[in-house]
């Protein structure tokens, strides 16, 4: 949109408003099932038919080819609109796969697993953490062995998120146990249907089931689906952690700012901005969502210029996820003890437990801050 | 986060940074502050030093060109800010640049030049007191929308949490220009906001310094995770507090209908960084941080007072509570510009 200036701004936000206006799904997404996967793929298509997916993904691989400013403007609309943000199979693929796949994979990689994606075919998982691999994911022991022109696979996933209804994995594997601990890993592309893989689903606290421990037996993966070089795949996922932790998560980074005006409203509702422990409280979330998004847009306008992903890309990461801690508690606060009734907000309550853990725990992100941007000594 | 700004820009705090490490460093501001605890001065600051940076042309930094002032906007408002929170600058900075958006804005324009060539200076009114009003001076004062240049009334100095600021009991008589503006009270937050993202920054530094050469054990305590995690948090205070200022100045500089909210987002935003980090600043350089000697104490000190001026939470609570929601649709168009890269991956 370079030198079209603010108007052509609008129109494009005006289209996109009227767009979901009109094709809005009209019900939630099923949960955790099959028919999460039909809805899901259903609703990516239509919004791949009508050009809204991969808004800057390039042409070739059926991308619009726009820039991230029209990117943004859609996410922003698309969260203003009320839609579900962060529960569905595609996120994996759209916000993840996808881009890793844009900064490492090659030519034939991209042509192949790319247009499927934007068209809702193939939901990804990622397959990093392992039982004894949490923070400390370069320790990871899931072994692959090369066999001519295969990597055949052992060892085990955990706390895979829609691994039931993927098609492929962001699949992370030793390949040299000998070599330091960073530089024998390889990042592949698995086929979710390939014979030896067992997926078992993992119940969590918020009554969620798209969480799932994975076993690999000898299972037989083609090296031409090792994303960059074999070996390489630590750097390679570092790549696809800073995406994680910056622009992929914009969406539901709005989506907490949503949350955060609907928690307010529910205040209002109740009559509770009298109470200036409360109101001091929301008009902190407020201004801290507020900050959310300021910081975030800083960080990927950062990205885009060619910077180096600073380490503290980490820290909006670890922000969000204390922001999340806060509103739910300040949520079960505004409702009293109508929070014990299983409704919207103990739900969110229960799940923003996650958000100091998932994408790496608060504390490992804290370690990270301190040693990488501000170089305290391990 | 510098790659967003001009080399221009960067220069405005570039040469802030330097005037006023020569100009006031700590040794010069404990000076003027047992002075004023003496009773021996009537200012927070020398006149000297005030000329010179009235010379430096920073209470018209703002100020279009054609009303006498460098013409530039709030960003380079903010970076100045930032430099003079991070020096504690002593004297009234803070409301003198807002006295000459005032003057300026209400056709006062010799009163505006005086205030520009720092032959005069004009303090702030914080609730029932006056922060460095001088005798038979002027004091700037917020209601609402509102904003006021008034006469000072009797002086009755009081003692101050921080000596480096002066403090009297209010006494504010006759109103000598207004203005009513709804972008002004924003504006002028951000002012209070960059100072307290400067303390905020300047006390991590410190505490990351400390941490890297105090050993405890053998091993520098920053190693140890309760130290090292709580510098993080301060880290993350600085950047939310840092990007929410230049994003808030931005909304204001474009005069999006969104720019009060945002920049009461800064200010309490800001306002959690200075204080917390204070704090932590003084934990985490243990006995040593509680002693008169050190300046982490100075540093806790000024952002208590950062905390009320302009109403602190209580005036930035309500503008965040208002609005319905958070509202994407008004981008500035210096933040649009960031993002206007082609999908050239």
């Amino acid at each position: 949109m370079s030198g079209e200036g603010q108007t052509d701004l609008r129109v494009f936000r005006e289209e996109i408003r009227t767009w979901l206006e009109e094709n809005n799904p009209g019900t939630p997404p099923p949960l955790d099932t099959v028919e999460m996967r039909e809805w899901s793929s259903e609703w990516q298509r239509r919004q791949f038919d009508s050009g809204w997916a991969g808004i800057d993904w390039p042409v070739e691989y059926e991308g619009r080819g726009l820039s991230f400013l029209e990117q943004i403007v859609w996410f922003e609309e698309y969260v203003q609109s009320g839609l579900p943000v962060g529960h569905s199979c595609f996120v994996v693929a759209l916000a993840h796969a996808g881009p890793t796949l844009i900064a490492r994979g090659s030519d034939e990689q991209k042509a192949t697993y790319l247009p499927p994606i934007l068209r809702g075919e193939t939901p990804w998982c990622q397959g990093f953490s392992e039982p004894g691999s949490g923070s400390d994911l370069a320790s990871l022991t899931t072994r692959a062995e090369i066999d001519g022109d295969m990597l055949v696979v052992n060892g085990q996933k955990v706390w895979t998120s829609y691994a039931h209804l993927a098609d492929f994995q962001e699949l992370l594997v030793r390949t040299d146990p000998a070599a330091p601990k960073h530089k024998g890993i390889t990042w592949v592309i698995c086929d979710m249907r390939t014979p030896g893989i067992d997926v078992r689903p993992i119940r969590t606290i918020d009554g969620g089931a798209h969480f799932s421990e994975i076993f690999y037996e000898d299972v037989r993966i083609p090296i031409a689906n090792v994303v960059d070089e074999i070996n390489q795949g630590w750097s390679v996922a570092m790549s696809t952690l800073a995406i994680e932790r910056g622009p992929a998560a914009l969406d539901y980074q709005l989506g907490t700012l949503r949350d955060i005006d609907a928690l307010v409203e529910l205040a209002k509702q109740r009559q509770l901005l009298k109470n200036d422990e409360l109101a001091a409280r929301l008009s902190a979330v407020r201004a801290e969502g507020a900050a959310l998004r300021s910081m975030t847009y800083l960080s990927v306008a950062e990205a885009k210029s060619g910077a180096a992903p600073s380490a503290m890309t980490t820290a909006v990461r670890t922000f969000w996820g204390e922001l999340q801690h806060k509103v739910g508690r300040l949520a079960i606060d505004v409702l009293g003890s109508d929070s014990l009734e299983l409704g919207t907000w103990s739900a969110y309550w229960l799940t923003q437990f996650s958000a100091g853990i998932a994408g790496g725990t608060k504390d490992i992100q804290k370690n990270i801050i301190g040693e990488r941007a501000l170089g305290l000594p391990r | 986060m510098n790659f967003v700004l001009s080399s221009e820009q960067l220069e405005v705090s570039t040469v802030a940074a330097k005037v006023l490490g020569q100009l006031v460093p700590f040794a010069r501001l404990r000076e003027l502050a047992d002075a004023a605890e003496a009773g021996e001065s009537a200012l927070a600051i020398d006149e000297e030093t005030w000329r010179h940076c009235a010379e430096l042309g920073w209470f018209g930094l703002g100020i279009p060109a054609s009303r006498g002032g460098v013409g530039c906007g709030p960003i380079e408002e903010v970076l100045l800010f930032v430099e003079l929170g991070r020096h504690l600058a002593p004297g009234p900075f803070a409301s003198t640049v807002i006295a000459t958006w005032v003057a300026s804005a209400s056709g006062h324009h010799d009163l505006a030049a005086q205030f520009m060539d720092g032959s005069r200076r004009a303090g702030l009114v914080v609730d029932e007191f006056l922060v460095d009003a001088e005798p038979g001076g002027l004091v700037v004062q917020f209601e609402g929308m509102s904003c006021a240049l008034c006469e000072v009334g009797a002086l009755e100095q009081v003692p101050s949490v921080d000596a480096s600021v002066r403090l009297a009991r209010r006494d504010v008589r006759a109103v000598v220009a207004r203005v009513d503006d709804p972008l002004l009270a924003g504006r002028a937050q951000l002012l209070i906001s960059a100072m307290e993202l400067g303390i905020a920054h300047a006390v991590l530094d410190m505490s990351v310094e400390y941490a890297k050469f105090r050993t405890q054990f053998d091993k520098p305590i920053g190693t140890f995770q309760a130290v090292k995690h709580r510098c993080a948090d301060m880290a993350m205070r600085v950047h939310a507090a840092r990007a929410q200022t230049l994003f808030a100045g931005y909304h204001v500089e474009s005069r999006t209908p969104d720019a009060p909210f945002q920049a009461a987002a800064a200010k309490v935003t800001a306002t959690r960084a200075a204080k917390l980090n204070t704090a932590d600043n003084v934990q985490n350089h243990g006995a040593i941080g509680f002693t008169v000697e050190h300046d982490a104490g100075l540093f806790a000190r000024r952002a208590h007072i950062l905390e009320f001026a302009l109403g602190g939470e209580r005036v930035a609570g309500p503008t965040l509570l208002e609005p319905d929601r958070h509202r994407f649709e008004t981008l500035p168009p210096p933040v649009a510009e960031w993002f206007d890269v082609a999908a050239t991956r």
